[in-house]
C-alpha cells in the first residue's frame, strides 16, 4: 500500500501530468489529472495521508483539470473533466483547486445512488456518529472542521452515505471546504488547523479546503451507526442552545437536503425512517466554537439534559 | 360537499408515525414525501383499499373525537378532504 505522502515532489507531479493519480478515497476511487501547479500542491498537503491505489483497480471518477488551447491560457481559464467530457463552463485559474474539490462532490451528487445520500456533514466519535444536515452558510462545515480539530473523526464534509441495508453510514472523508470568515474562525480555533490553496473571487466568495483526516482512524473504511442528527446553525445573535426536534420535521428536512431521497422511491423512505427512527434529533444554535463543540461532546458522552 | 361524493387514495402509501403531533406520509403514486397533523393521518387511514363518503368517514372518526368536538367534526373532515386533495393523496370519485 502506497501512501501519497511517500511520492517525491517529483513522482507526484508525474503521475498527475500524465496517466493521472488514483486515490482512494472513502468507497471510490478517484484517478486526478492535472498540470497546474496549485492542483499539486493542494493534493499534496490535504491528501498526504490518503493511499494511492493500484493502477488496474477500477476507478469511479475519473477526472482532470486541464488548460487546453491559446484561448484558454490568454483568458486564465481552464475545464474540469469528468470521463473525458467537460460539464461546467470555463473556470477562472484563480478558483482552479476549489473548482476540483467541488468537482470531486459533483461526482458522488449526480452518481453513487447505492446509497441515499444526504447533503450534511457527518463526524463520530467513539464510534457514534452523528449527522448534520444544513442549508449552505448555516455553519455545519465550520462546525465540522472544528470537531475534526477537537479529536472527532470527520466522516465528511458534504455528503452523508447511508447504506440502505444496514442504515449505516459509511466514511467519505476529504478536506473541508471553508467559505470566508470561517477560514479565520478555524485558523483562530486551533493552530493545527492545515489549508490547501486559496481560491478568491469564486461564487460562494474566498474558499479554502481544510485537511480532514486528522483522527487516526479517518482511513477506516467501515460503516458506523448512527447515533444522533443535528441541524445546526450559526447565529451571532440567538441564544445558544441544543434542544430536541421532533422526528418527523427532522425526516422532511434530512430528505429535502437528500441528493436522491426522491429518486430512491421506497427505498428511499424506508432508509430515511428506519434512520429517523434510531436516532436522537437536535437543534444547535451556536455561535461560539467552543461552546458548540462541547454541546457536541454532551451528545456522545451521554451528558446531554444531564 | 355533495351526499354521495366519495373519496379514495391514488396508492396505498406508507406512514412514519413516531407518535408525535405531526406524521410522514409517502405517497408511492406521486413518490411526494408529506407533512400532516397526526388528525388527517388518522383520517387517511380509514381510506385503506376502500372508497369512503364524507357520511360514512364521520361515522368511522366519530369515537376518536372527544365529545365536545363531534359538532364540528363534519367540517373538520370537509377541511382535510380538501387538502388531501390538493395535494394530489385522495382522489375524489
Amino acid at each position: 500500500m502506497t501512501i501519497l505522502r511517500q511520492l517525491s515532489q517529483d513522482e507526484l507531479s508525474t503521475r498527475l501530468s500524465a496517466d493521472g493519480l488514483p486515490l482512494r478515497i472513502g468507497p471510490y476511487v478517484y484517478r486526478i489529472r492535472s498540470k497546474l501547479r496549485t492542483i499539486e500542491d493542494g493534493i499534496r498537503t490535504l491528501y498526504s495521508d490518503f493511499e494511492i491505489a493500484n493502477n488496474d483497480d477500477f476507478v469511479d471518477y475519473d477526472i482532470a483539470l486541464q488548460q487546453k488551447g491559446l484561448r484558454q491560457h490568454i483568458h486564465h481559464q481552464l475545464e474540469f473533466l469528468f470521463d473525458g467530457t467537460t460539464p461546467f463552463n470555463l473556470i477562472p485559474l484563480g478558483q482552479a483547486y476549489a473548482f476540483l474539490e467541488w468537482g470531486m462532490n459533483w461526482c458522488v451528487s449526480i452518481h453513487a445512488n447505492e446509497y441515499l445520500k444526504l447533503h450534511a456533514a457527518a463526524v463520530a466519535r467513539n464510534d457514534s456518529a452523528i449527522i448534520m444536515p444544513g442549508v449552505p452558510g448555516a455553519g455545519k462545515s465550520t462546525l465540522c472542521a472544528a470537531l475534526g480539530l477537537s479529536d472527532w473523526r470527520v466522516l465528511s464534509d458534504e455528503h452523508a452515505l447511508i447504506e440502505p441495508d444496514s442504515g449505516k453510514i459509511v466514511p467519505l472523508c476529504r478536506p473541508v471546504s471553508l467559505k470566508n470568515d470561517s477560514i479565520g474562525v478555524i485558523k483562530s480555533f486551533s493552530a493545527k488547523a492545515c489549508f490547501g490553496p486559496v481560491s478568491e473571487e469564486t461564487h460562494k466568495g474566498r474558499v479554502a479546503h481544510m485537511k480532514a483526516d486528522l483522527h487516526s482512524q479517518s482511513h477506516q473504511n467501515q460503516p458506523l451507526s448512527t447515533a444522533a442528527m443535528v441541524f445546526p446553525r450559526y447565529s451571532p445573535d440567538d441564544p445558544q442552545g441544543l434542544s430536541k426536534r421532533r422526528r418527523t420535521d427532522s425526516f422532511l428536512l434530512a430528505a429535502y437536503h437528500s441528493f436522491n431521497y426522491s429518486l430512491l422511491g421506497d427505498t428511499g423512505f424506508n432508509v430515511m425512517k428506519n434512520l429517523i427512527e434510531e436516532v436522537e434529533c437536535f437543534d444547535l444554535v451556536y455561535r461560539d466554537m467552543d461552546w458548540a463543540v462541547d454541546a457536541m461532546n454532551t451528545l456522545v458522552e451521554g451528558r446531554h439534559g444531564a | 360537499m355533495a351526499v354521495r361524493m366519495k373519496w379514495r387514495t391514488e396508492s396505498e402509501g406508507r406512514f412514519y408515525d413516531p407518535g408525535e403531533t405531526t406524521v410522514i406520509y409517502y405517497n408511492t403514486h406521486s413518490g411526494d414525501t408529506h407533512l400532516l397533523t397526526a388528525f388527517a393521518a388518522h383520517v387517511l387511514r380509514e381510506f385503506h383499499a376502500e372508497s369512503l363518503s364524507l357520511a360514512s368517514l364521520v361515522s368511522r372518526v366519530t369515537p376518536v373525537v372527544e365529545a365536545g368536538q363531534a359538532s364540528d367534526l363534519q367540517e373538520a373532515l370537509e377541511g382535510v378532504l380538501s387538502e388531501l386533495v390538493a395535494m394530489d393523496i385522495l382522489k375524489q370519485e
